[in-house]
């Protein structure tokens, strides 16, 4: 865990606040936070993949 | 006094309120592109200015609509109510700045407003739904301009690693810095010049000078851009540390891509009528572009700040705007 991605923990918290405002957003919106949560979830996603491959490089 | 020359104070005061906004807000539209000396502080200022006041041609009223129509029922608006909201705005902005805290005068305006209306006539007059609205987006501006900011600055740094030029490389981004300072002042006239825009007209209802659901002014909306330009203009000769040198260290690529990323979130923003904060955007997609190299590259303390920020800036004025209010009453 200590050597967990922060950045990657900093973004999938970040879609999780995305996705926890979407029921008090109004209708019309909606898609906005569900977008944004999605978008935020792959940039965790390739965060950590990125630095994945570089621990595994060094 | 007359009623109308309490209006015109009031407009005055208004005014006011969006030249000092447009005065504090001069760093965010010109830090990068000075720090970087593609133009000097002065050409900057008049660029950001420019840019500021033509914004009333581009990108509409959504936003003037928004805090006319979707914040307190029209039923409820006086002169008195505006005016509760205004100082409640102006104290709270004051105080804040004061303690450091980057408060955003959008939200503090819509906390005042609330305020004022709960004091004058309870709860009920304030439209929720509104209220959600400009509540959900403190949150998702911030996290727009960051996905955005990471995202186009992952990409540029795509296409320009294998250019081994970097003087070439620096030469076209610092021009390119022009055309995302304009979209940035761009978007920051637009979505706030509009939120004066609406409590001017807010006091023209409460005036019976106008109708809720009338077109504002074209002398509306040209006073609110320019009072806001005038504000850039002046504001921007002072200010020193910059708003990019305060979050993150910025090279030309990251200011492009901060301002692009910024200017994007304030126009899809000022498009479906939603008030937000130039400043938080731009702190956001400062932090998505920070955030490329490493976490620790951002400096958290400042974010943190915009977080407290966040929770205050609406129950604060609101307060101030109740207190205001009560006083008013009292001394009427």
């Amino acid at each position: 865990m200590k050597n967990f991605d922060r950045r990657a923990i900093f973004f999938w918290l970040s879609a999780l606040a995305s996705f926890a405002l979407i029921p008090v957003t109004p209708e019309k919106l909606m898609a906005v936070g569900v977008i944004l949560g999605c978008f935020l979830l792959l940039l965790g996603g390739a965060s950590w993949l990125d630095d994945r491959t570089r621990n595994r490089r060094t | 006094m007359t009623p109308t020359l309490v209006l015109y104070g009031v407009i005055a005061i208004a005014l006011m309120f969006d030249f000092v906004n447009g005065f504090h807000d001069a760093a965010n539209s010109i830090a990068t592109i000075v720090a970087t000396r593609v133009l000097t502080p002065v050409q900057a200022v008049l660029w950001a200015a420019f840019w500021n006041f033509v914004a009333f041609a581009v990108l509409g009223t959504a936003v003037a609509k928004f805090i006319t129509q979707e914040i307190v029922k029209a039923d409820a608006v006086s002169i008195g109510l505006v005016f509760a909201g205004l100082i409640g705005a102006i104290f709270w902005n004051v105080l804040t700045a004061w303690m450091g805290l980057p408060s955003s005068s959008s939200h503090a305006l819509v906390g005042g407003l609330v305020g004022a209306a709960i004091a004058k006539s309870g709860g009920h007059v304030v439209i929720l739904d509104g209220l959600e609205k400009t509540g959900v987006f403190i949150i998702y501006s911030p996290l727009i301009g960051l996905a955005l900011g990471f995202s186009l600055m992952v990409m540029v740094m795509w296409i320009v690693h294998r250019i081994k030029k970097v003087r070439t490389t620096n030469r076209v981004f610092r021009s390119m810095q022009l055309v995302s300072a304009a979209a940035f002042s761009l978007g920051h006239g637009a979505n706030d010049a509009q939120k004066t825009m609406g409590i001017i007209f807010l006091l023209l209802v409460g005036a019976n000078k106008a109708k809720i659901g009338e077109d504002i002014p074209l002398w509306v909306v040209l006073s609110a851009h320019t009072a806001i330009g005038l504000g850039t203009m002046f504001g921007g000769w002072k200010i020193v540390k910059t708003m990019g040198n305060k979050l993150t260290r910025l090279q030309p690529m990251g200011g492009v891509c901060a301002e692009t990323a910024a200017a994007a979130t304030l126009f899809f923003a000022s498009a479906n009528g939603i008030p937000v904060s130039t400043t938080h955007t731009i702190t956001g997609a400062i932090v998505g572009v920070g955030s490329t190299q490493r976490l620790s590259a951002v400096r958290w303390g400042v974010a943190r700040r915009v977080v407290w920020a966040w929770v205050l800036t609406i129950p604060g004025s609101a307060l101030v705007a109740i207190i205001t209010f009560k006083l008013v009453e009292l001394f009427s």
